[in-house]
């Protein structure tokens, strides 16, 4: 009985779930619906763990380890939960483990030097003088530090919410913690945050 | 923090709105909280490397190999077994060595050729794995049966026919 309605529930998932029909089609060993899965998250996947790693080259090996976890756990792969979700627990699960082991300090030179090597990305569009340049990467800068500075959790956390729109449900899951505790973890994020950036108002 | 991010819906958001108009406290910190949205707009993450895809790809190509050979050896019964099908090859593969290891193995008895055993432990002496190749007891053994040879050729042959003069 048991065994059924984890079964339904799976289809149902399944269906209103594009990418974990993919991902099932994966597991029946259709290698390009690995690649449209890639196509889509790669992306967001990078740029979650480069914010919360902050450091590109680490960020692009822990991608590439949670796209790994991902085809190899395809055989054992049951649509349960949203892909996406499914997806950022692993994600998130390598960059806190990252940030335990101290593994992008290794890599890093300071924050300040990693800031100064991105010449105006954000403001490339309206040819900004130099003193908008340099406001803009002292903005980027603070951001980057108060960022830096939350605890991990909170930090994943805010960044789910923040950059990839992730609902309190699926940030819970992927935390492994529940929907009021995700909530909790966001308003002393975003306390913070105001905080230390209520200058930059 | 539903209705700074815009996930809050119309009509929560309307009657959220109505309240502050009159809570200045709600309003101060809906102030605050878009203040902090809008400044963690500029954190941008930068290009994804263009050979992304490809290192991936080619790491699932160096562990596939491996996944396959667990796969098959986790769920024998849910997938064609790579084991299973390889089974008669390794089989095979198994008894064509242990044939060239018996073959290589050296004979207890042999007696070589008095001429022929000699040429080949001259090549071999000059062999850099001589030693390896031929045991001292086993040049013991040849040249014991050389001895042998050269009596019984001795004694029991009279002389052999010498060609006639011409």
């Amino acid at each position: 009985m048991d065994e059924r309605v984890k079964k339904n529930m799976a289809g149902l998932a399944a269906a209103i779930d594009y990418d974990a029909e993919l991902m099932l089609r994966v597991k029946r060993g259709d290698d390009a619906s690995f690649g449209v899965l890639l196509e889509k998250h790669r992306n967001p996947v990078i740029h979650f763990l480069y914010r919360m790693v902050q450091n590109p080259a680490v960020a692009e090996e822990l991608a590439q380890e949670v796209f790994l976890r991902v085809y190899r756990s395809r055989a054992s792969y049951e649509p349960t939960a949203k892909f996406t979700t499914w997806l950022f627990r692993i994600a998130t699960h390598l960059a806190l483990n990252a940030l335990r082991d101290g593994k992008n300090e290794r890599k890093q030179e300071s924050l300040d030097d990693t800031i100064e090597s991105q010449p105006a990305r954000q403001v490339s569009d309206n040819r900004p003088t130099v003193e908008q340049s340099m406001v803009q990467q002292a903005r980027l800068g603070e951001v980057k530090k108060a960022i830096h500075t939350l605890p991990d959790k909170q930090r994943a956390a805010v960044l789910m919410h923040k950059y990839e729109e992730m609902e309190y449900s699926q940030i819970a899951r992927a935390l492994n913690c529940s929907e009021s505790a995700v909530k909790s973890l966001l308003f002393r994020a975003y306390e913070t945050l105001r905080t230390r950036l209520a200058h930059m108002a | 923090m539903d209705y700074v991010s815009g996930s809050l819906n119309a009509v929560d958001a309307a009657l959220f709105e109505k309240h502050l108009e009159t809570c200045a406290e709600c309003l101060e910190f809906v102030a605050g909280q878009n203040a902090v949205w809008q400044a963690l707009d500029v954190f941008e993450a930068p290009a994804v490397s263009a050979n992304f895809d490809r290192a991936l790809h080619q790491r699932i190509a160096q562990t596939s190999w491996w996944d396959r050979i667990a796969a098959s050896i986790t769920s024998p019964f849910r997938t064609p077994s790579l084991l299973r099908q390889g089974l008669p090859l390794m089989a095979a593969a198994a008894l064509l060595t242990a044939a060239l290891v018996v073959w290589e193995r050296p004979n207890p008895a042999p007696a070589p050729a008095p001429q022929a055993a000699t040429g080949q432990l001259s090549a071999e002496a000059g062999a850099p794995d001589a030693d390896v190749s031929l045991q001292p007891e086993q040049m013991e053994r040849a040249l014991d049966d050389m001895d042998m040879l050269r009596e019984f050729n001795h004694l029991v042959i009279s002389e052999p026919a010498a060609p006639p003069k011409m």
